[in-house]
Formats: C-alpha cells, sequence, structure tokens
C-alpha cells in the first residue's frame, strides 16, 4: 500500500480525533513502520487494517463509515496535491473514466511496484455510468467515498447504487452512478 | 501522551517545521522520480532507434556479402569452365606432342619437342594451382580421411623428388620417429600435395647439400593424433620480412625469385589451407643462408587393426616399372575424336588393343558384346555421360558389371578424385593426360597377361 494513503489517514486522524488521541492509536496498533509514514514509501497493506478499526473504536464510528468519510478527504486532497488530473477532464463521469488509463498509468511511471486495484467502466443506456472496483484489498467503502467526492467536486448531484459481487478472495463491486440533477 | 517522547519536548513550531520539510522532500523525490522516468524513456526511445539503425545496416551488410558470395561462386564458376576450356586443347597438345616422341626425329626436333612437352606441362600444374585454390575459395573443397601408412606415402613423395634432387647433387632423406604410429586415419590426396609441396620447394632453393623429412606424432586427449612433418633443406633460406609474406596468394619472396626459381606462388597458400582444413598448419623457421624447416601439422585418427590394402594402384607409381600391357582389351569411351586419337596413339605401341565408343550407350552395347579388361571412359559426355554409365555398368548385373574404370575428365579440380571413386569408378586421370601415368594406371588395374593374348 503506498504511503500517501497512511500518511493521508493519519492527518485526516488528527483533524477528526486529536494529535493526542492519535498517539495513542498508533501505540496500540502493531506496525512495523511504528506509525512513521512517509507519502513516497510502501508499507504492508494489514496496517491500514489495524489504523481504519482502531480509528473508528476512537471516533465511536463504523469502520465502513469512516472509510468512506477516508474517501472523500482523499479525494480533497488529490484535487489539491494533483490538480492537472481533474483540470483535464470536464465532468465526474470523464474524470473516473481516466482513473485507469490515466492516473494509475502515470502513478506505475513514479512507483512501477505499486500494487493498484484495478477499475473498469462502462457507460449504460440510461446514461448512467458503471464503475467496477476489483481489488483484494476489500476498500469498496473507501471507493464509494472517492466516487461521491468526485461527483461533490464537479458539482454534480448523483445516485449511486452499490452491488458486491465479490468472489474467493478477490473483491469485485460494481457503483452504478445516475445523475439526479443537471 | 506517549512516555518515551516525553522527556524531550520539542516545540509546535520545530515540529511544523521538520513536517513541512519532510513534505517537501517527498515532492521534490516525486519530481526527480518524474524526471528519472522521462530519462529512461528517452533513453529507451534512442536504444530502439539504435537498435533499428544497427539492424538496417546489418541488413545492408548482410546484401553486401551476399553481393560478394554471389560474385565469388561467379568466379568459382568462370575459373571452373575456363578450366574445362583450357584443358582440352592443352590436351590435344600435350597428347600430340607426346605421340610425336614415339616417331623416328631427328635429335634436335625432338629436342623441339621436349620443350613443348616440359611447357605443357607447366601450364598444366599453373592451372592445377589456379583451380584448387579458386575451389578452397569457394569453400567447395572437402577432406576425406582414410586409413593408410603415411610413411609409406611420404617415401613416395621422397621417390618422386630423387631424380631431380640427384641431377643437382642433394640428398633426400626420410626419417621416422618412433611416436608416428604405422596407420592413421588421413586425407592421402591432401598431405601428399602438402608434402610434395614442401619437398618441392625444398629442392628447388637448395643448391647444396640435402633435405631431410622427419615424421613425427603425438596423441591427443580426444584420441586423435597430431602428426608432425619436418621438411629441412640446407637453402638459401629467407629474411623474416620475406617469410611474412610468404604464405600469401601470388606472392613469392621477390620478384627476382620469380625470374629465377618460376612457379606461381600459389603451392604455399594453398597448402597452407589444406593444413588448416586438416585442423593443422604449415609453419616456418628459416634464417637467410642456413636453410628453412617447413613443419606441416595436420589431425590424424587411429587406425583400427590393419585392413587389407585398397585395391586400386597408389597415385604416381614409378613410371619405369610398368611392366607388359600387351594384349589388354580396352574400352575407350570418349566423345571427342581427338581425345580417342591420342589415347590410341599413347596405348598402341604398347599391344594394347583399343576398342572406341562415342557416348555411354554404344558403350554399354559394346560391353555387352565383348569382354574388356579395362573401360577409359570420359565423364562429359553428349547423351549418357560417364557418371549415368559407371553406374549402369555397376548395377548391371552383367559378368563385366565389375570390369575395372579409369574416369577420364577435364575437371582436375580438387576434391573431384574423391567423387569419381565414390560413383564407382576404379582410378581417375585428368586431362592432359600423361601417357606414362595413364599406362601406369592400367597396369595398376588390369590382371596379369592373359595367357590367350600371350600365346598371339
Amino acid at each position: 500500500m503506498k504511503g500517501v494513503v497512511f500518511v493521508e489517514l493519519l492527518e485526516m486522524a488528527d483533524k477528526a480525533v486529536g494529535e493526542e488521541a492519535v498517539d495513542r492509536v498508533i501505540a496500540r496498533c502493531p506496525l512495523s513502520s511504528g506509525g512513521a509514514y512517509t507519502a513516497v514509501g510502501t508499507y504492508p497493506a494489514e496496517e491500514l487494517g489495524h489504523l481504519v478499526t482502531a480509528f473508528s473504536e476512537a471516533a465511536g464510528a463504523p469502520p465502513e463509515a469512516l472509510q468512506r468519510s477516508f474517501g472523500h478527504w482523499m479525494l480533497t486532497r488529490f484535487a489539491e496535491t494533483y490538480p492537472a488530473f481533474f483540470q483535464a477532464q470536464p465532468d465526474a463521469f470523464t474524470m473516473l473514466e481516466s482513473v485507469e488509463g490515466e492516473v494509475h498509468t502515470e502513478v506505475r511511471k513514479l512507483y512501477p511496484d505499486a500494487e493498484l486495484p484495478k477499475f473498469e467502466t462502462e457507460r449504460l443506456a440510461c446514461g448512467a455510468l458503471r464503475m467496477t472496483y476489483i481489488s483484494p484489498r476489500r476498500l469498496a467503502d473507501f471507493c464509494h467515498g472517492l466516487i461521491e467526492a468526485c461527483l461533490a467536486h464537479y458539482g454534480e448531484k448523483a445516485d449511486i447504487q452499490r452491488t458486491d459481487r465479490s468472489s474467493g478472495m478477490l473483491g469485485i463491486v460494481d457503483f452504478v452512478i445516475r445523475r439526479t440533477a443537471a | 501522551m506517549s512516555d518515551d517522547a516525553a522527556g524531550e519536548m520539542v516545540s509546535r513550531a520545530r515540529f511544523l517545521r521538520e513536517r513541512a520539510a519532510r513534505l517537501e522532500a517527498e515532492r521534490l523525490l516525486e519530481v526527480k522520480s518524474r524526471e528519472l522516468y522521462d530519462a529512461f524513456r528517452r533513453l529507451e526511445a534512442d536504444a530502439r532507434k539504435l537498435d533499428a539503425a544497427v539492424a538496417a545496416r546489418t541488413a545492408d551488410l548482410s546484401a553486401a556479402l551476399e553481393r560478394a558470395e554471389e560474385g565469388t561462386r561467379a568466379k568459382a564458376r568462370f575459373v571452373a569452365n575456363m578450366s574445362h576450356e583450357i584443358r582440352t586443347p592443352l590436351n590435344g597438345v600435350l597428347g600430340m606432342a607426346q605421340a610425336l616422341l614415339a616417331d623416328d626425329l631427328t635429335p634436335a626436333q625432338r629436342e623441339k619437342l621436349a620443350i613443348i612437352v616440359d611447357s605443357g606441362q607447366s601450364l598444366t600444374a599453373i592451372l592445377n594451382d589456379v583451380l584448387d585454390l579458386s575451389k578452397i575459395e569457394a569453400g567447395k573443397l572437402e577432406v576425406v580421411p582414410v586409413p593408410g601408412d603415411l610413411w609409406a606415402q611420404v617415401d613416395r613423395s621422397r621417390q618422386l623428388f630423387l631424380p631431380g634432387a640427384s641431377e643437382k647433387g642433394l640428398t633426400i632423406s626420410v626419417l621416422r620417429d618412433i611416436s608416428l604410429p604405422p596407420r592413421l586415419v588421413f586425407d592421402p590426396v591432401r598431405v601428399r600435395q602438402c608434402v610434395d609441396n614442401l619437398v618441392a620447394n625444398a629442392v628447388k632453393f637448395t643448391p647444396s647439400g640435402g633435405v631431410e623429412i622427419r615424421l613425427s606424432a603425438q596423441p591427443l586427449e580426444d584420441g586423435d593424433h597430431l602428426v608432425r612433418i619436418d621438411v629441412a633443406d640446407t637453402g638459401i633460406g629467407m629474411s623474416e620480412e620475406a617469410q611474412t609474406r610468404l604464405f600469401e596468394a601470388f606472392t613469392q619472396v621477390d620478384n627476382e625469385s620469380t625470374r629465377r626459381f618460376g612457379g606461381t606462388g600459389l603451392g604455399l597458400a594453398i597448402s597452407r589451407q589444406l593444413a588448416r582444413m586438416m585442423g593443422g598448419d604449415i609453419a616456418l623457421e628459416s634464417r637467410e643462408g642456413e636453410g628453412s624447416t617447413f613443419t606441416l601439422t595436420f589431425r590424424a585418427g587411429a587406425a583400427a587393426a590393419q585392413r587389407p590394402a585398397a585395391p586400386s594402384a597408389p597415385a604416381g607409381e614409378a613410371a619405369g616399372s610398368v611392366r607388359s600391357l600387351r594384349g589388354t582389351r580396352a574400352l575407350l569411351v570418349d566423345d571427342n575424336a581427338i581425345n580417342r586419337q591420342i589415347i590410341k596413339l599413347f596405348l598402341a605401341p604398347h599391344g594394347i588393343v583399343i576398342v572406341e565408343a562415342v557416348d555411354g550407350r554404344t558403350a554399354l552395347d559394346t560391353l555387352a558384346k565383348q569382354a574388356f579388361d579395362i573401360v577409359l571412359l570420359d565423364v562429359h559426355m553428349p547423351g549418357m555421360d560417364g557418371c549415368e554409365t559407371i553406374r549402369r555398368i555397376r548395377e548391371s548385373g552383367a559378368p563385366w558389371a565389375q570390369v575395372p574404370v579409369i574416369a577420364l575428365t577435364a575437371d582436375a579440380m580438387l576434391g573431384d578424385r574423391e567423387r569419381y571413386l565414390a560413383l564407382g569408378m576404379d582410378d581417375y586421370i585428368s586431362k592432359p593426360i600423361d601417357r606414362r601415368e595413364l599406362l601406369s594406371r592400367i597396369a595398376g588395374l588390369v590382371p596379369d597377361i592373359p595367357p590367350l593374348a600371350v600365346a598371339k
């Protein structure tokens, strides 16, 4: 898992529960990194699971909700750090469609060993977009949050229908996104 | 608050400063990574361009090489054709001149005729050298090793050059080291050619003293032997500078040598190429005024238990020893009337009875009707050629299927001999045909004089 995810999670947690609570959570979790993360590093994916579980307990919120909020946070941060990707796309659908082919391609240029999830997109007849998240990491809620925030970034309103088609070790989740108001 | 960090507190400002520095370092690292990635891609693109350029250049070179090789093949074909064209008239000139020698002539006429024969034979030798080299260069020469007695073979070279050496008051001796096995597997034709060349040169360039041929062998790890033949003379020797140019084709020590000693300058180049094809080489040690030692090395296989000697007569048997061939019945097959005329002139004085045939089919018909002791078979004939004729003779199942056959041809390039023997010929003579050589070859193949013929 790329370090930027850990760095941003701790950043969000600082804001949400305060630095002291974050320090306590980190001290409690079995983290090989000791909780010292850098955006350019790569860390074991289970550490993210430990942290999400611990923070949801600390915040008194279910982990699914926390993942989703983290998706919102993350997208905002991406838009700040890498504005070029967003400026290149006119709306949320084209932005979501460009993740697999363009954004991930750029990520691989910087981090050739990055293990990225796979996204498949398809425009449906009714004008909706289906985006399928495929990954062994099971971070569908985080994804959900990212999609919601992406729509918000472009000022669009939409209804998101989620279907879990996971099988075995592999998480497969369909998001069907329908714009609700122009 | 974490206990271990509690001991030494840092200020908020210091913490924020460190944090900002880390974020900046991460940002810089991404920028650098991206630059590195772009540089790498440019390098890859350059490498692809370079690969393409190399591929294009390689293709150009292959095409050029192909053209050059085609040129070499065309040259080899031209030389082979020229060989045939030159040999046929040369055969006529030499044959008729030799036939004339048998007539009643004045001493002055005989001397002039001897010069014609001599010059013709020199021309033949030069032609052979040029053809050999062209065949080697065209990669058409094959080494054909067979079991044999190397010492006996080298001694035949000694016998060949002994008369010429004796005239100059030179001795030729062959010394055989105990390390040389009695029988080895080697190519007798090529080895003979190399040894003859070295001995001929040694005799030619030695005014007094002698030539010593030393034979030895060294067993190799793979069971073969590395044979070493030293040809040492007490001749004029040569400078180091001259030694370096000696093995190049068409090169002699200097132009003065060419005038004094003659030759094409191809002999050593050919011999060295042959030696290398046989897994060896020819080396030279020489001092001006003190003589030279040429060392021929080549690989020879270990021969199995001794087998009976091959039925065919050894090449270059001493011409003086030809026994009487009176009454021998020979079938002469050649489409060229002049060639037939020459051979008749050569053989008739020895009491050999000749029946002529103009092609293979006539020859087969004639063989079916009467018995022969020997067949002289031209290889290149219109209609049924010599190769087809020998095949039909050997496969006929007739009483005459195993009649001895000597191939006659103008294609005297190295390697042809093996080809003809493989076809079922018993021996092979190249045109221009030498009278004494022809008689010697016939004597080697024909059984003793038939009693009926003697009665005549």
